[in-house]
């Protein structure tokens, strides 16, 4: 019979790590749904952040967590810097070209990071991340836990600075027409930068989360990136809350799957379940585009 | 488009000929190194085409063709190893395997109506599970993969060891003859649907034009050919696994060529190849030598990739043809150039 | 002896009722228009005749067979071709190879195919244009194109959308002798037009569409004097 309690561990450590991925799809749908630009670099940007945080402890000793206020600006002026110079010349081209130059992008970070650092798989070894606390009668990791509140955290804060916020209000403006934006007076140029900033301090702050508890290598991102991608369809392309559906469904099938079948089939399950929503509603779960 | 090709007398096929006696000439001076450059140039030059036949031609972009080279370069070593059965003939296999997949693929995509990001999502998907599988059916080798049993020179047996230059004259054999089945259907009812559905779908449909049979048509024949490259590899490395005949990066790297090159275009995928391959073997080999790592050869080309696209996206073959159009002017012409 | 018959054909988006029970017929061998205001539904009307939509109820006969439910595609090789509002091209592609490709869903051999393309543009006046690229060429050409696309593919009935919007007189003048010659060589023709002195002219008979619905049939005159149509155009009325 299978063992309630160990199922739920898997299920439930699996689901937490929907967090993260619902984290960084929240960034990537942001910037999709205002700017309509496809950022592969995403997830690489969160391992750039998942490096800093490691050498930050192994160098200085500097606890993870409180990489949140380091590394989340430095991923935002990263952010700001790619907008400038990259991404504000890709608006309007056709999705294929900017896949290439975004891909593009995440190769450089991926072998930049290979040449600086290695391919050795990197963990933060401290009590923090080695702590478990008991959830009910589970066991869960702490960290694990506390990376899939503070997402959930952050994704509602950047709900609500779209929301209630007038700098909100100017960016969803601007995703619904940039023309009448510009005529309302709102800096478009402006505003794409600092979206773009945002998603990949979104990124950075997934990456910073992850360090606690799971490898850092360079091509941590490719996993991650994949992983994304369906979770933002089965949310909806640029629906910034629906990615926490996503993320969870997406965490759930991880868990659910690597507990009844392999783990080695664990990469596609989560394929598969993606080309069935294809198949049924490609808008996604919730639609699209609702920033 | 297609009508260019059949005036074989004019002076704009100087260059091309000149390469091509080039090309069949180059193992002579060639050091081995180089010579392997060559041969994945043309390999990559060959994956590009058959990637342009369904990407390029009908505008719908594919992200999962490492799957059909994986699968022509698994039944290939698979059926030598159990059978013994020749890899030309296991070639064949191969091609019809990546083409049941490819219509599986094709059918699903095109039935819903995938395009755009979706259809690119969706083609890595399917590749994946693919990759999936093949990791998990311990008969193919399992995540281990497959080593091929290693035999004296043979054609047979496809496998060359004292020297590389017949795996050269293969490889450039195969990208002659896509480069003419390319032509051949760029010219036929095939390449003007394919050029219809990719400029205007809605427009292709009015005209009778049964979208969704030409698209997985297209994706058909791209699997099939991309197959045959695979079993090549195979025989070159004479080692395959999931990991590095069907992964996603693969995919990349082939369309990347394509990219580079210019997308829709006979030449494209052969330019692409000629300037991505050589600064990836390069740069690798010479940094692995420096720094004891690989990874700079990636940075390179995702530098390339970024200017491309903000740059260039039609591909670099834009500005050779410029450059090229100009040289012809200067050169005298055979014959008086035939019109349509 | 009708060619097309639109029966009951209702149309809804949503809440909204693009077409309310359609019912129209087109004579073989006529030249047919249709008018109305914008948003009268004409082009949606189209579209579910040439399979591009699909009816919520109703049913569309041509030449004696049952289309509603078939593709575009399909219907296109039954012999129903049509233009479109907002015109397509195959802008990559020359006008000689775009009508090509029309004349493509007739044969398999492709040297065939330009042959009856250089005919078909001969006939539509593109022929001095045929190896421009179709993205170089004006409106006006473009239009021309989209209706020699169409006609390569020997339809038995051609639906134009607004071929002739955003012409000058002279243009306009050209295009309605175009239209008699097909109309000559045995087309059936089914025109939407907002340019009034085409449809007068032309056309043997009109049908009127307002909100979906068909509120007036008759010969160009009547149709002209109808107080119903008149309304629909708020008061404006043209004289050919």
């Amino acid at each position: 019979m299978i063992d309630i309690s160990t199922f739920l561990q898997v299920v439930v450590s699996a689901l937490l790590l929907g967090g993260i991925y619902a984290l960084i799809a929240a960034g990537f749908n942001l910037i999709y749904g205002v700017m309509d630009v496809i950022n592969c670099a995403q997830a690489d940007m969160m391992m750039i952040a998942m490096y800093l945080c490691f050498w930050f402890f192994e160098l200085y000793g500097v606890h993870p967590l409180l990489m949140l206020f380091l590394a989340t600006p430095l991923l935002f002026i990263m952010g700001i810097l790619t907008q400038r110079f990259i991404i504000d010349r890709l608006l309007g081209a056709p999705l294929f070209i900017q896949a290439i130059a975004t891909i593009g992008l995440g190769y450089v970070l991926q072998n930049l990071a290979l040449l600086f650092w290695k391919e050795d798989y990197r963990m933060i070894y401290m009590e923090y991340t080695t702590a478990k606390t008991m959830v009910g009668f589970i066991s869960l990791s702490l960290p694990r836990l506390v990376a899939f509140v503070g997402c959930l955290v952050m994704i509602a804060m950047l709900y609500m600075l779209l929301t209630k916020t007038d700098f909100g209000r100017s960016i969803r403006a601007t995703s619904e027409s940039r023309e009448a934006a510009a005529l309302m007076g709102i800096n478009v140029k402006h505003v794409y930068a600092l979206v773009f900033a945002i998603g990949a301090a979104c990124a950075g702050i997934a990456g910073v989360f992850t360090s606690t508890f799971y490898y850092t290598y360079p091509t941590v991102g490719a996993v991650f990136l994949l992983k994304m991608f369906v979770v933002v369809v089965l949310g909806g392309c640029g629906n910034v809350l629906a990615s926490i559906a996503g993320g969870l469904i997406v965490g759930l099938a991880e868990g659910v799957g690597s507990f009844l079948l392999l783990p080695s089939w664990k990469d596609a399950i989560y394929q598969v379940i993606f080309l069935i929503v294809l198949a049924i509603k490609p808008t996604g779960i919730f639609g699209e585009k609702k920033v | 488009m297609p009508s260019r090709i059949s005036r074989l007398s004019s002076s704009r096929f100087y260059f091309p000929c000149i390469l091509f006696i080039i090309a069949l000439l180059l193992p002579v001076w060639l050091p081995p190194f180089l010579l392997h450059v060559a041969i994945m140039i043309a390999l990559f030059a060959y994956l590009g085409i058959a990637w342009n036949i369904l990407c390029g031609y009908t505008g719908k972009l594919g992200w999962g063709h490492a799957a059909f080279f994986g699968i022509g370069a698994y039944a290939s070593t698979a059926l030598y190893m159990t059978y013994r059965v020749s890899p030309w003939i296991g070639m064949l296999l191969g091609a019809v395997f990546a083409a049941a997949y490819g219509a599986v693929c094709g059918i699903f995509c095109f039935r819903f109506g995938l395009g755009g990001h979706y259809l690119v999502i969706a083609t890595i998907a399917l590749a994946e599970v693919m990759r999936v599988i093949f990791i998990n059916w311990d008969g193919m080798g399992g995540a281990w993969g497959l080593l091929m049993p290693v035999v004296p020179d043979s054609w047979y047996e496809l496998q060359f060891h004292t020297t590389r230059i017949p795996y050269y004259y293969i490889a450039l054999a195969m990208l002659l003859v896509i480069l003419y089945i390319e032509i051949k259907i760029v010219n036929s009812k095939l390449g003007y649907y394919f050029v219809g559905i990719r400029d205007d779908e809605g427009m292709a449909e009015s005209l009778g034009i049964d979208t969704f049979k030409y698209k997985v048509i297209a994706m058909v024949i791209s699997a099939a050919l991309t197959a045959f490259g695979g079993t090549f590899y195979a025989q070159y490395v004479l080692y395959i696994s999931p990991e590095t005949v069907m992964p996603v990066g693969l995919s990349t790297d082939i369309l990347m060529g394509v990219v580079v090159g210019g997308m829709g275009r006979i030449a494209g995928p052969i330019i692409g190849a000629a300037i991505i391959q050589p600064i990836h073997e390069l740069t690798r080999a010479y940094i692995i030598a420096y720094i004891g790592r690989g990874g700079l050869d990636y940075v390179v080309a995702g530098t390339i990739m970024v200017l491309v696209a903000l740059l260039r996206p039609r591909g670099v073959i834009e500005w050779i043809e410029k450059v090229y159009n100009k040289v012809i002017g200067f050169l005298p012409s055979f014959a008086t150039e035939e019109t349509t | 002896m009708s060619i097309l018959d639109v029966k009951n054909v209702t149309k809804r988006f949503g809440g909204l009722i693009a077409l309310n029970n359609v019912n129209l017929h087109v004579g073989k061998g006529e030249i047919l228009g249709l008018i109305g205001p914008n948003g009268a539904g004409k082009t949606t009307l189209f579209n579910c005749i040439t399979g591009f939509y699909r009816p919520e109820s109703g049913d569309v006969i041509f030449d004696g067979q049952n289309i509603t439910k078939l593709t575009p595609h399909d219907i296109a090789m039954k012999g129903v071709a049509r233009t479109f509002q907002v015109v397509k091209a195959f802008h990559s592609m020359t006008v000689l190879d775009s009508v090509t490709t029309g004349a493509l869903c007739r044969t398999r051999n492709v040297d065939e195919a330009k042959r009856q393309a250089l005919k078909t543009l001969e006939f539509s006046g593109l022929l001095k244009k045929k190896d421009i690229p179709a993205r170089s060429l004006t409106i006006v050409d473009r239009k021309r194109l989209g209706l020699a696309s169409a006609l390569a593919t020997e339809p038995k009935l051609l639906l134009l959308d607004e071929v002739v919007a955003g012409l000058n007189p002279v243009e306009v003048e050209e295009v309605t002798k175009l239209l008699r010659r097909i109309r000559d060589s045995g087309v059936t023709l089914f025109v939407v037009e907002h340019v009034m002195r085409l449809i007068m002219s032309i056309a043997d008979r009109i049908i009127v569409l307002h909100h979906g619905e068909k509120i007036a049939e008759g010969k160009p005159v009547e149709v002209a004097e109808n107080k119903k149509v008149i309304e629909a155009y708020l008061g404006e009325r043209y004289v050919a």
